[in-house]
């Protein structure tokens, strides 16, 4: 698995969660990641949108103006799934080997 | 500095970026760029926006701008050092030849249709598109006006100012008048191929309305240089009766009605 699988295992994980906007998945991926470059986490988001696993609609936010919300597709459930399976599968390998 | 680095953004979102990818691209970094911490690690706009580049729509975008740009280039430019194979060579001296307004149809006609499809229309109103516009209007009536008081005494016009004095060039007994004449005819329409690639930018960039200016600025092209080459054409089968030249005319006002038409279709 490489990095960019597991920044979009990520964004996956926390758009099952629930419905987020951008800037939050972003800040919250910046946190976990902050070497980083933003650019490209956000290029792995849009790259989500483009193949189907996560959509865009306009939301209301009681305190602002309209607002950009992300949400995982069927499509994108099933990505999650994948990905979960390959970061297990990966995990358990390490550990095998020792690699806690 | 947030609001120059945002404008720099939505430029290269909306030249390198279909539509609503660029609009839901921008939407989101409206967010992010608020945030202090998130702001002052992010990269130039440039950067930020060439890995999100989908190579098939944006290599699409190129192709339709290099030829529009070539449509009204290659036009505007042959009359002059630059163009001058086009303009002897290829458009074999361009009268009678519908080369020349075959191509200002195509770059006219791929604009209103690339625009109408893939055309962000900005919620602001841009005031220099009107005032390009009205200005593009005077020119061009102004250059008609010109032809006509010309054309009622050619001869009268030739010898106002006498003869190229020897330092402007070699001495061909040629009228400084008509020289002028000439010059001005041709580098109009280099004017106005300038004028129309940038306005070509700043449709995809900014506002597709300023695909207007395109269209108008291919037809306040087209009429000089026609002008040009009825001035410049060997052609000794005219009928020189009274007012010949007002059919000639007509024809310039109707080029240009239908630029007037285009820009109109394009403001819609």
């Amino acid at each position: 698995m490489l990095k960019k699988d597991l920044i979009e295992l990520c964004l996956l994980h926390l758009l099952s969660q629930g419905d987020q906007y951008g800037y939050d998945l972003l800040r919250r991926l910046h946190a976990a990641f902050p070497d980083t470059q933003k650019s490209a986490v956000y290029a792995i988001l849009r790259g989500l949108s483009r193949e189907g696993s996560s959509e865009q609609y306009m939301g209301k936010t009681s305190d602002g103006p309209a607002r950009k919300y992300y949400r995982l597709t069927d499509h994108g459930m099933a990505v999650y799934g994948d990905r979960l399976k390959q970061w297990r599968a990966l995990t358990a390998a390490l550990e095998e080997l020792g690699i806690k | 500095m947030k609001k120059d680095y945002m404008t720099r953004l939505e430029r290269w979102a909306r030249w390198m970026l279909p539509r609503q990818e660029a609009e839901d691209v921008i939407a989101d970094y409206r967010d992010i760029v608020a945030d202090e911490e998130l702001f002052r690690e992010l990269d130039t706009p440039q950067n930020v926006i060439k890995p999100l580049v989908q190579k098939r729509p944006y290599y699409a975008w190129l192709a339709a701008f290099i030829l529009m740009a070539a449509c009204i280039l290659t036009l505007g430019f042959s009359p002059t050092a630059i163009g001058y194979y086009f303009w002897f060579a290829y458009f074999d001296s361009w009268h009678g030849n519908h080369l020349g307004p075959a191509a200002a149809v195509l770059g006219a006609v791929l604009t209103l249709v690339w625009f109408r499809w893939q055309g962000f229309k900005s919620e602001k109103h841009s005031k220099a598109v009107p005032i390009l516009l009205a200005v593009l209007v005077v020119w061009t009536g102004g250059i008609m006006l010109v032809f006509y008081l010309v054309m009622r005494d050619p001869v009268g016009f030739s010898e106002a100012l006498g003869q190229v004095p020897s330092w402007i060039g070699p001495d061909r007994m040629e009228s400084l008048s008509n020289r002028i004449l000439n010059a001005f005819l041709a580098y109009s329409g280099v004017l106005m191929a300038l004028l129309g690639t940038f306005a070509l930018v700043r449709a995809r960039t900014q506002d597709r309305r300023w695909a207007a200016v395109y269209v108008l600025a291919i037809a306040s092209m087209l009429v000089p240089l026609e002008m040009l080459a009825l001035f410049t054409c060997m052609d000794l089968s005219f009928d020189i009766t009274t007012a010949w030249y007002l059919p000639y005319l007509g024809q310039y006002a109707a080029i240009f009605a239908v630029g007037m038409v285009g820009a109109g279709v394009v403001l819609c």
